[in-house]
């Protein structure tokens, strides 16, 4: 509401001010503002069950009474909109006994489980009964008990979903949960039946609560009715303590809260804390249950050796010792060039800084990356899609934006808080919401306009805008002309064609963004992961152009990772920007001038044998690269490698080094969100085992090299402050960029698109060792449309072959209503799928072919 | 011995007439005290910061273990200066048997007082009286609270249990009991001539000395000063009833004697009259939100049960300010400074303990004196070390 | 001189009372046990050893709420909880350091299930400290039971929701 009400304000001016007295006190309000949020804004504590700061008000507990002279009754404050000369009262006598007899209503019919509930202790109807009730009751009957075969246990608790259990006896039908999900996360799964004494939340029939949001209904609950196995029957919530923290798996920063216990040294849960610029409140899933990696049982906790072809557990003193001999004997005999680094973009600033230090001062080599899972090709840090990355953009933005474009993104998927935020712009504005993707995806839900184009053909899409607006004299002709210089499309009908979007949809894309007073504009992972992602970017950069973006859009390509702003900004590209050169030197004393790899180019030197020592921090190329056999054939030629992770992947078991890393809630670590925004995630508890946070291990390394490679603490940070306080922005160049046509070439009878992406509650290749997320995903599957399933006489569960030009797996198929065109999708955060091994790095697109297996 | 060399003696902390472990640095000249130093702190367990780290109502059981001879005065007193924080009346009844468990408290206290005092003068048999006698007051407490020395049993708001059935009955036994005891100990000790020669000019202390030191309790009667909290600052409604403050004349462990045991008269003068005169009702006031609701109603209403988590968990939360309480206890003048921040524990915890106010007159009781009229001095005082050093 | 008389006499006339008072306890019962054969009986609240209650169906009371912990003074009593096969709370892991209880009957009263109760043992003194650290199967009383609770309990069946299953 307070969203709803803010947007809708009017501005500022007289009229629209309503003058109103709460207890006496006088205060002026914007028309429009209910009474508990004028009570709020003055300090005036109401309770309320049903209330929420992000939703629509319905009045349902009618907690929030309050006296209004005048009027006869009491009233519903959080409902209740001011008017002029309002005299309220909140605290009167008649105010005190409505509470009481509220209370004394709801807690009629509601069990006595105070001792096996998992909301004792935080529970909203325990505070306010508490606060505000009486402690002797007048009821004296059998109290009403949901009873129906579905009941599991004798505490009448039923699993809804792979995560929620729900018990309707506890429940108070504030409708907090059931308005959430379809206002803030537009799921209908979980509904309210019946009506009267036996109304009842249940999931709708048929249906799990298995939506990406769901974690926050339990949140949100007053009471104990919705708990999720996560928290349920672990620990009392007043035997542990919070550290606030951000979360590691999307790039927004989501803002947390881990619940931890210091004698076991173990996290219990995170809930979100609340952040109106970034996360409203809302967490997806794989924030909310992505921390039970760090209390798993799997982590790595010592170093581990190669012995004769055997990995063995050794000492930090022992492991340190073998890199330091390994690495100095190349560094000596080959030269430092022949060391190369892949860094994690999920680590800290520390650690990304100090791992460059490394590299660039350990070894004088250039050959540091951080995209271990992006193909591409050669790049500088000043192309095109640099420039579009490094546009800022705000996420608080996307609320009042009147035009919303995303393109190539599978937004829940990949930027599960945007999604949010673009959701409440679409409840509560009035924005033209457009969705540009190869596929059809949820996010169709939220848009005006969902603009599904063929795969690999990008640029046409953004080239047909830019060409229908030129047409219709949307934008100015001479700027049109110049456009139309550049461009090899000659007509917005063609571009149609080739990109199979229609014109009519082009056009209408177009006369929103030359129309739109504040425009949000971004692109997501489909674009960044695409080989051709400068080539779109060119023609995005050419858009903004032409329509004059400038001054009224945030235009920007969406970093995907915690920390992959931080890692931009800090220079952990083989080829930095000058002015990040430029301090770094200052910094330093010293910069390598050895050529540049990226990880791409570190590969394929790798294979050539010219790179023979390598460092990985925390990532895992060999399951997340887009080519698998490219990766491991190269990695296994490698003399001596050095992986530090969270637990044993693919790669480690390649290393001849593996050290233990600490994860983000083990250390306190800074991190850049897409917005630029450095933020702080406190350490909750002591790393486990012996495992190390990222900068340790790289000054370790150093120090083993060189004594004189020791990196402090203090130090790093203070270079770290000094590198993000450099501008990043990249400025557009001053004319229209060549748009080439680029097509992929046939694949032979491999014709169906493939796109990888992440799983609805998982993000990269850590998450499915929580096992709450586990529980909602834990097997790899191919996603195929319908029509095409119904074709090849697939149904939900068969096992399907998958076949490229390179590889061939077979996955269990999940008939998904969300893909609605011919492109099949597998997520990539199951080891076991080996999906990567069916795609090539030089493939713009990837083709394969599907066929049922016959059992 | 040569004059003006004197001999440095230690006395304590194991010796069995300190009474606990306390320490007494002698300086002798001779048989002459010309320095006695008392040494404390064995017993140091920290109990007014314990309290300080725990919610109001877990803070009780350390008051036991203050005065471990005299639980339910120490209970009584915090319990008075928490109620007088919060600003909460209890039931008529729960201060009827609030005054008659004191009462028996002092009894208690003084028949141990006066067992190992003879005991330190040499009368074996005075101890196995006291503690017979005792024994009816500790099997009281036992059928109040469950314990015969720990018993929590005062609580913040009135009682932790009701009175049980058979106190009435329990009480009076007692009250028959005891007198003829005293009898018994009255005709052993009072006019005993070896006695009066340990205790009499023994330990002397005059009126304006005592009122220096701060003493209280017998220490200060002893001395002639007629004050007592129960009648200057009547509490848990003393006023209601008729007992006499005994006075001594000089001052002298002797005067403390016949006080003391005249004060245990007195209080069965007390004991009888709240038994008589105890009133029906609640054994707790009925504060939400303070008090626990009563065991019977959490398991059948679920505003008891909420309120019975609640208070459990977090506790009540007391008002900024602060207050003193003063009890008499039976060594005299027990005070509570607790000063409430506005959260579920107090800010500060600061006890007013008599036996170590008392004991700071040591030196001035014994130096001048023999030494072996230090174990006579210091019985006299009447010192419990876990009070001392808390 | 006079003074010495005067304690002379006093021992001879006014001691011999005292002497009375001795000589005639000899004739008098003896209060004392003959404690490791005869035992006082304790009083019904008296707060010994814990010991954990059963229903009459022999199911565990206790739920692992963890109020008892939480009213601990001394922090004695450690708990973890888990899900039964029924899905329901129960104790996994309930363990009570003797040696840190204080016995104050705090965990008793804060019971909301009725489940811990502090018994009449109060003779279990050990020669190691570790054997001290009582766990859930040291506390549950057998089942069936042999002897009568000496606690009064109010309510002898499961909780349902409601108040009819009340039972005096």
């Amino acid at each position: 509401m307070a969203e709803a009400t803010k947007k809708d304000m009017p501005t500022e001016t007289a009229e629209n001010m309503v003058t109103l007295t709460i207890n006496g006190r006088e205060t002026t309000v914007p028309k429009g503002t209910t009474v508990l949020q004028a009570a709020k804004e003055l300090g005036v504590h109401i309770p309320t069950f049903c209330w929420h700061p992000k939703l629509k008000p319905v009045g349902a507990c009618r907690m929030c009474y309050v006296e209004v002279e005048k009027m006869p009754k009491l009233q519903v404050s959080c409902a209740l909109e001011v008017m002029d000369g309002m005299v309220v009262h909140t605290d009167s006598d008649t105010v005190k006994q409505g509470r009481k007899a509220i209370i004394e209503f709801i807690l009629l019919n509601h069990p006595l489980d105070c001792p096996t509930c998992d909301k004792g202790g935080e529970c909203d109807l325990q505070n306010l009964t508490f606060a505000h009730g009486v402690d002797d009751s007048r009821f004296e009957f059998q109290k009403y008990r949901f009873v129906d075969e579905g009941m599991t246990t004798t505490f009448d608790d039923r699993r809804i979903g792979p995560e929620i259990i729900l018990n309707r006896n506890r429940c108070i039908l504030c409708y907090k949960c059931v308005r959430a999900n379809k206002e803030a996360f537009g799921e209908y799964d979980l509904g309210v039946y019946e009506r009267g004494s036996i109304a009842e939340i249940n999931a709708a029939p048929g249906e799990q609560v298995d939506n990406p949001f769901s974690g926050n209904l339990v949140e949100i609950c007053p009471v104990g009715a919705l708990t999720n196995s996560d928290w349920r029957y672990k620990i009392r919530v007043w035997l542990t303590s919070t550290t606030p923290s951000i979360c590691n798996y999307t790039s927004s920063g989501i803002n947390t809260l881990f619940f931890k216990e210091n004698h076991h040294n173990k996290i219990y849960r995170v809930t979100s804390r609340p952040s109106d610029d970034i996360d409203d409140g809302w967490l997806p899933d794989v924030t909310r249950y992505g921390y039970q990696i760090v209390n798993s049982p799997d982590r790595l906790t010592t170093p581990l050796v190669k012995k004769e072809g055997k990995q063995v557990e050794a000492t930090w003193e022992e492991a340190l010792e073998i890199i330091g001999k390994r690495f100095g004997e190349i560094k000596e005999r080959l030269g430092g060039v022949c060391v190369g680094a892949l860094v994690s973009p999920g680590l800290d600033n520390a650690s990304l800084h100090a791992a460059s230090r490394l590299m660039r001062v350990g070894f004088k080599s250039n050959n540091i990356d951080f995209r271990g899972d992006y193909r591409y090709l050669p790049e500088s840090s000043e192309s095109p899609f640099m420039r579009l990355c490094s546009r800022p953009f705000k996420i608080a933005d996307i609320d009042d934006s009147d035009v919303i474009v995303t393109f190539g993104s599978d937004l829940i998927r990949e930027h599960a808080n945007e999604y949010l935020r673009i959701r409440k712009a679409f409840n509560f504005g009035n924005a033209r919401i457009f969705a540009v993707n190869p596929y059809q995806t949820k996010s169709a839900d939220v848009s005006s306009l969902e603009l599904v184009y063929l795969p690999g053909t990008e640029e046409s899409v953004v080239n047909g805008i830019c060409l229908a607006a030129i047409e219709d004299n949307l934008v100015d002709a001479k700027r049109g002309e110049k456009f139309k210089l550049k461009t090899p499309t000659k007509s917005s009908a063609e571009a149609a064609k080739v990109s199979g979007v229609d014109r009519e949809s082009l056009r209408t894309v177009a006369e929103a963004l030359a129309e739109g007073k504040k425009i949000t504009f971004f692109t997501g992972e489909i674009i960044t992961r695409s080989r051709q992602r400068d080539l779109i970017a060119s023609a995005l950069i050419n858009l903004h152009r032409l329509f004059g973006l400038k001054g009224r859009a945030q235009m920007s390509a969406l970093a995907r990772y915690a920390n992959s702003k931080g890692a931009e900004k800090l220079g952990l590209l083989p080829n930095p920007r000058t002015v990040v050169v430029d301090k770094l030197r200052g910094l330093w004393g010293e910069y390598p001038e050895s050529p540049a790899r990226n990880t791409d180019a570190m590969m394929a030197l790798i294979k050539k044998e010219e790179i023979k020592g390598f460092l990985i921090l925390g990532s895992n190329p060999v399951m997340l690269y887009p080519d698998r056999e490219f990766v491991k054939e190269g990695i296994e030629k490698l003399d001596f490698l050095v992986v530090a992770d969270l637990f044993e992947t693919e790669t480690t078991e390649l290393a001849d080094v593996v050290l233990p890393l600490a994860s983000w809630a083990e250390y306190e670590g800074y991190y850049v969100n897409l917005e630029g925004r450095t933020q702080k995630a406190a350490r909750a508890v002591k790393p486990i085992g012996q495992a190390k946070p990222g900068y340790e291990i790289a000054s370790l390394i150093g120090e083993a090299l060189d004594p004189e490679m020791f990196q402090n603490e203090q130090q790093i940070h203070s270079e770290v402050r000094q590198l993000l306080e450099l501008d990043s922005v990249i400025a557009y160049p001053d004319d229209f960029l060549e748009v080439k046509a680029d097509t992929d070439g046939s694949q032979g009878d491999y014709n169906l698109p493939l796109y990888i992406i992440d799983d609805w509650h998982h993000s990269g290749h850590l998450t499915e060792k929580a096992p709450s997320l586990a529980n909602f995903a834990s097997e790899p599957y191919i996603e195929i449309p319908p029509q095409l399933a119904s074709e090849l006489k697939i149904a939900h569960g068969d096992s399907v072959r998958v076949e490229s030009e390179v590889g061939k797996v077979i996955l269990p198929a999940r008939i998904s209503e969300h893909t609605q065109n011919n492109v099949v999708l597998v997520p990539r955060n199951f080891s076991s799928s080996n999906v990567t091994s069916l795609l090539m790095r030089k493939k713009r697109v990837d083709r394969v072919k599907i066929s049922k297996v016959d059992e | 011995m040569s004059a003006g060399k004197t001999v440095t003696l230690n006395m304590g902390p194991q010796h069995p007439s300190t009474h606990g472990v306390l320490r007494v640095v002698l300086e002798l000249d001779g048989e002459r005290v010309i320095k006695a130093t008392p040494v404390i702190g064995y017993l140091h367990t920290g109990i007014e910061k314990t309290m300080e780290s725990k919610l109001y109502y877990k803070a009780l059981p350390a008051t036991d273990r203050m005065d471990y001879l005299s639980p339910m005065s120490n209970n009584l007193g915090y319990c008075l200066a928490v109620e007088k924080l919060m600003d909460i009346d209890v039931p008529e009844k729960v201060k009827w048997a609030r005054v008659c468990l004191a009462e028996l408290t002092r009894i208690k206290s003084h028949l141990v007082w006066l067992g190992t005092h003879a005991l330190d003068l040499g009368a074996m048999s005075m101890l196995l009286y006291a503690f017979r006698e005792r024994e009816s007051i500790v099997d009281i407490y036992e059928a109040c609270g469950g314990q015969r020395m720990m018993t929590s049993y005062i609580r913040i708001g009135g009682l932790a249990h009701e009175l049980p059935r058979d106190f009435d009955k329990l009480v009076r036994k007692a009250l028959k009991q005891i007198p003829q005891g005293v009898k018994d100990y009255e005709d052993l000790l009072t006019a005993n001539e070896i006695f009066i020669r340990r205790t009499r000019d023994v330990a002397v202390i005059s009126a304006g000395d005592a009122i220096d030191y701060s003493l209280s309790g017998p220490m200060l009667r002893g001395s002639g000063v007629n004050y007592d909290v129960r009648k200057a600052n009547p509490y848990s409604g003393y006023e209601n009833f008729d007992f006499q403050i005994p006075l001594g004349k000089k001052g002298d462990a002797y005067d403390r004697y016949l006080i003391r045991v005249e004060e245990i008269k007195q209080s069965l003068r007390i004991i009888q009259q709240a038994i008589d005169g105890m009133p029906e009702g609640p054994y707790r006031a009925h504060i939400p939100g303070v008090v626990l609701p009563p065991k019977e109603d959490i398991l059948y209403k679920m505003e008891s049960m909420i309120f019975h988590f609640k208070i459990i968990t977090e506790g009540f939360k007391a008002p900024c300010g602060s207050v003193y309480q003063a009890v008499e206890a039976p060594k005299g003048e027990l005070g509570f400074y607790i000063a409430g921040d506005g959260t579920n524990k107090p800010n500060r915890v600061r006890v007013r303990p008599p036996s170590f106010i008392n004991l700071a007159s040591l030196p001035k009781l014994v130096e001048g004196g023999l030494f072996s009229d230090v174990v006579c001095a210091i019985g006299s005082v009447d010192i419990v070390l876990g009070e001392v050093d808390r | 001189m006079n003074e010495v008389l005067k304690a002379v006499g006093n021992i001879f006339l006014k001691m011999p009372k005292g002497f009375v008072v001795t000589f005639k306890h000899l004739f008098k019962k003896p209060i004392t046990l003959d404690y490791p054969r005869k035992k006082n009986p304790m009083t019904a609240r008296y707060r010994g050893k814990h010991y954990l209650e059963r229903y009459d169906d022999g199911t565990e009371r206790c739920v692992c709420c963890g109020l008892c912990a939480a009213a601990c003074p001394a922090d004695a009593i450690y708990m973890e909880p888990e899900e039964n096969e029924k899905g329901e709370r129960r104790a996994k892991m309930y363990e009570i350091n003797l040696l840190r209880c204080i016995f104050c009957g705090f965990c008793e009263e804060a019971c909301p299930e009725e489940a811990i109760f502090l018994g009449q043992v109060y003779e279990f003194s050990e020669d190691n400290r570790n054997s001290f650290i009582v766990g859930k199967d040291d506390m549950l009383v057998p089942h069936p039971r042999k002897d009568n609770p000496l606690k009064r309990i109010y309510r002898r069946v499961r909780r349902v929701y409601g108040v009819t299953d009340k039972s005096k």
